[in-house]
């Protein structure tokens, strides 16, 4: 028996059919719906847990190493590439053991102006992606990083935005952000300089000929990020170096 | 354009529930987003829609995605009240301090779905 208007009927209709009438004994019209009740199912998770999984595995296999990882993010054109080739060969001449981990869309152009360093540097090719992920490090990991590796660099795909939703299992973020970029990259896309403990400030050498605004673009950081810390380098002339290596190197010490 | 990857994401997840627990129909995905998190919402509703299409068998198409937005916390370490806001700050909205503390903006969560 229908159990809403009890016509005694036994009627088939599916799922979906919305509200509809019967007739019942006392020859009223009773109207009444199939449509099963929604339920909510509570899956409270992150979105990207199994990309965080992974990156957690990544640290824990680092740091097992006595490996110190910085994620270089910043917009393409900043100087990721130059600043790190000159960096390598500090490193080098300091006598600390550093590897690379590069990720572009495609080619290894990036990661040959490296290796004329000699310091051993791994290409990681993304094709259509806009960051690298934990699974993409996770593949290379053991071959890339030898033995005895102080420092993981590993320079993300030149994207403000992306890479930053991506956790790679390093230890910081760093940003660069190159005066000619201007002074409120910081505001325009906050995401990457909330995340970052440190911003290189780099191009500092053509700084004064772009009329750039030191004290407004470090006001800006400031907004974003009051913790983080802020070192101006150019990769050219060399400017800032000392307090950047003193950097990588008290950080290893850690 | 990590939206689709993110969407991607989701999707297998609530694609894994969905084969655990008998295949219902879901009518919509509820998820959280910190004003940090990076990621658009128009790309993010327009990348869910591309990505349930053809999903499970088209089971996921007219899958709704449901965005709750979340505010900016902060506590200023002068005067000691937690307020919200929904723009970064540079300073205290109720004594003026430079640099309040943010917590939290980056998140990115599955809430909850809702099924049949």
């Amino acid at each position: 028996m229908c159990k809403d208007c009890g016509c005694g009927e036994h009627h088939h209709h599916g799922h979906g059919e919305g509200v509809h009438a019967h007739t019942g004994a006392d020859g009223k019209v009773y109207y009444h719906s199939h449509e099963p009740a929604a339920r909510e199912v509570p899956l409270e998770q992150a979105i990207l847990a199994k990309n965080d999984n992974t990156a957690e595995l990544n640290r824990a296999f680092l740091r097992g190493r006595g490996t110190r990882t910085f994620n270089l993010i910043s917009s393409p054109g900043s100087g990721k590439t130059t600043l790190l080739t000159k960096t390598l060969e500090h490193l080098k001449a300091a006598g600390i053991p550093t590897a690379v981990i590069v990720g572009d869309q495609y080619g290894e152009i990036d990661a040959d102006r490296m290796r004329s360093t000699g310091v051993p540097v791994t290409q990681v090719q993304v094709h259509d992606s806009c960051h690298l992920t934990a699974q993409q490090i996770s593949a290379v990991l053991e071959t890339a990083v030898p033995a005895g590796t102080k420092i993981l660099f590993i320079e993300n795909v030149g994207n403000l935005v992306c890479p930053v939703a991506f956790d790679l299992g390093e230890d910081e973020k760093i940003a660069l952000l190159s005066t000619p970029e201007g002074e409120e990259k910081p505001l325009k896309y906050p995401g990457l300089f909330t995340a970052a403990k440190l911003v290189l400030l780099t191009k500092m050498d053509i700084a004064d000929a772009l009329g750039w605004n030191k004290a407004l673009c470090i006001r800006n950081i400031r907004t974003t990020n009051p913790e983080a810390e802020i070192l101006e380098v150019s990769s050219k002339t060399e400017t800032g170096f000392e307090a950047w290596m003193e950097y990588l190197k008290h950080s290893v010490k850690q | 354009m990590h939206e689709l990857e993110i969407a991607q994401s989701l999707l297998r997840t609530i694609s894994d529930w969905r084969d655990q627990n008998g295949a219902p129909k879901v009518l919509s995905a509820r998820i959280e987003m910190g004003l940090l998190s990076g990621v658009d919402p128009d790309a993010m509703q327009y990348a869910w829609e591309a990505a349930c299409e053809f999903a499970c068998g088209g089971q996921m198409k007219d899958c709704k995605l449901l965005v709750d937005h979340l505010p900016l916390k902060y506590e200023c370490p002068g005067c000691g009240r937690e307020f919200e806001s929904e723009t970064l700050i540079s300073a205290c909205t109720f004594c003026g301090r430079e640099y309040p503390r943010r917590k939290g903006g980056r998140e990115l969560n599955l809430k909850s779905i809702e099924v049949e």
